[in-house]
């Protein structure tokens, strides 16, 4: 239970490799995805492009429940990435487990990149900081600051205020519970497996497909919720609320 | 595991991976931003305008046809009404002529008859002219043969027309 990333020292830093190498790779799955699918368009798309289409209109979706028709464009591609990171991330350490053990450690070297808080609270950090940046950018910051934090009534300001850190919290947090929850729970079937041989290797074989089905589901899920949350909070600063 | 949620307990990764992080999303950003959204928007951009363009051309389309199918449904009433004006006017010219033919007809027939008529008179009247010398000599001869006496022809002609004029107005009566 006790994973560890393997973390190596250049000069005075410290780097995460295990979150590095996957964050990289996901980057790589993500970009190929889309470059592939964005080969050879066509008026009439057909297979690929299909796919690719698919998914910026279900991003689009998301973005036109919540934001004025107008404003949809603009932040489309940063849902659109957004949405393909925290998914591809989310799902990327179903597939396989990689533990090496050095030394008493069990220095792990393949997780989700959202199975770890910095991750989460990174991305919520980006999301709620690029919210505060778009309604500054369209309304000038006093105009920002009175339609965010003194509507409706003055009073509110402290509550408002402290609201975009635990938005932060909440946003990050929650993605990071969900997936941890699921990689911790694929770490526990795996032991069970080896823990006896051939006897417990068997019956968890469908245990882990139905728990790594389920984490599927459960990380195409808060991806969506990631991105329909952070267009909620993106919409809270660029729309005037009188 | 409790490390985790301390946040910056573990304070030599934090940072760098927290900058990895944002790097690396920033980057995809703008690497999808390049190869991929720019043709992908300006391909959806595209269909959409073609598609608002086959939508009003259809729409113009659908009032050229039903304006057409308007001036044929009337070129071919004004046809319909020409058509029957021209029977109608051909019925008249051939009834027009068949009167006057007709008319012709019997006028010619009665002027044949009425010259018949005419020639037949003058043929009676020559008839009864020649009939009445053809008396009148019969009668001289009878008288010459009855009186037995020789009578002058040219003053007894006289006396005798006069009686078989007589004879003729008696009849006639």
């Amino acid at each position: 239970m006790d994973e560890v990333s393997k973390i190596i020292r250049i000069g005075p830093l410290d780097f995460d490799l295990t979150l590095m190498g996957m964050t990289l790779l996901t980057c790589i799955i993500i970009f190929t995805f889309v470059y592939v699918c964005s080969r050879n368009l066509e008026m009439k798309p057909r297979g690929k492009q299909n796919v690719l289409e698919w998914v910026i209109d279900f991003v689009k979706k998301i973005l036109s429940d919540n934001l004025p028709s107008s404003e949809v464009s603009n932040h489309h591609l940063f849902a659109f990435t957004m949405f393909l990171f925290v998914l591809v991330s989310n799902v990327i350490g179903l597939a396989t487990k990689i533990e090496i053990h050095e030394g008493n450690q069990a220095v792990s070297y393949w997780k989700s990149p959202t199975a770890d808080p910095v991750v989460t609270l990174t991305l919520a950090t980006i999301v709620i900081l690029l919210t505060n940046y778009f309604g500054v950018q369209k309304f000038g910051f006093k105009n920002y600051f009175k339609n965010s934090y003194a509507e409706p009534a003055k009073f509110l300001m402290p509550i408002k205020l402290m609201e975009e850190v635990t938005n932060v919290l909440t946003l990050g947090l929650r993605l990071y519970g969900n997936i941890y929850a699921g990689e911790v729970l694929l770490t526990l079937i795996t032991m069970m497996a080896t823990s006896k041989g051939i006897f417990s290797f068997i019956p968890s074989l469908p245990l882990e497909m139905i728990w790594q089905g389920f984490s599927l589901f459960i990380g195409g899920i808060q991806a969506f919720i990631f991105v329909t949350l952070s267009t909620v909070y993106l919409s809270h600063k660029i729309e005037a609320e009188s | 595991m409790t490390d985790y949620f301390l946040i910056g307990s573990t304070p030599n990764t934090t940072l760098t991976s927290m900058a990895f992080v944002s790097l690396s999303f920033v980057l995809l950003l703008l690497l999808i931003k390049k190869f991929a959204w720019q043709p992908m928007t300006k391909m959806l951009d595209k269909r959409a305008e073609t598609i608002a363009n086959n939508i009003d051309d259809a729409e113009r389309s659908k009032i050229t046809a039903a304006q057409l199918v308007a001036e044929n449904e009337a070129i071919l009433k004004q046809s319909r009404a020409e058509a029957a004006e021209i029977v109608r006017k051909a019925k008249e010219v051939a009834e027009k002529d068949a009167n006057v033919i007709i008319q012709d007809a019997h006028a010619d027939a009665k002027r044949h008859l009425e010259q018949g008529k005419k020639e037949l008179e003058i043929e009676k009247a020559k008839l009864i002219d020649s009939a009445k010398h053809e008396v009148a000599d019969l009668s001289i001869e009878i008288a010459e043969k009855i009186i037995k006496k020789e009578l002058d022809l040219a003053t007894h002609q006289e006396l005798i027309n006069s009686y078989i004029e007589g004879l003729g107005s008696q009849n006639e009566d």
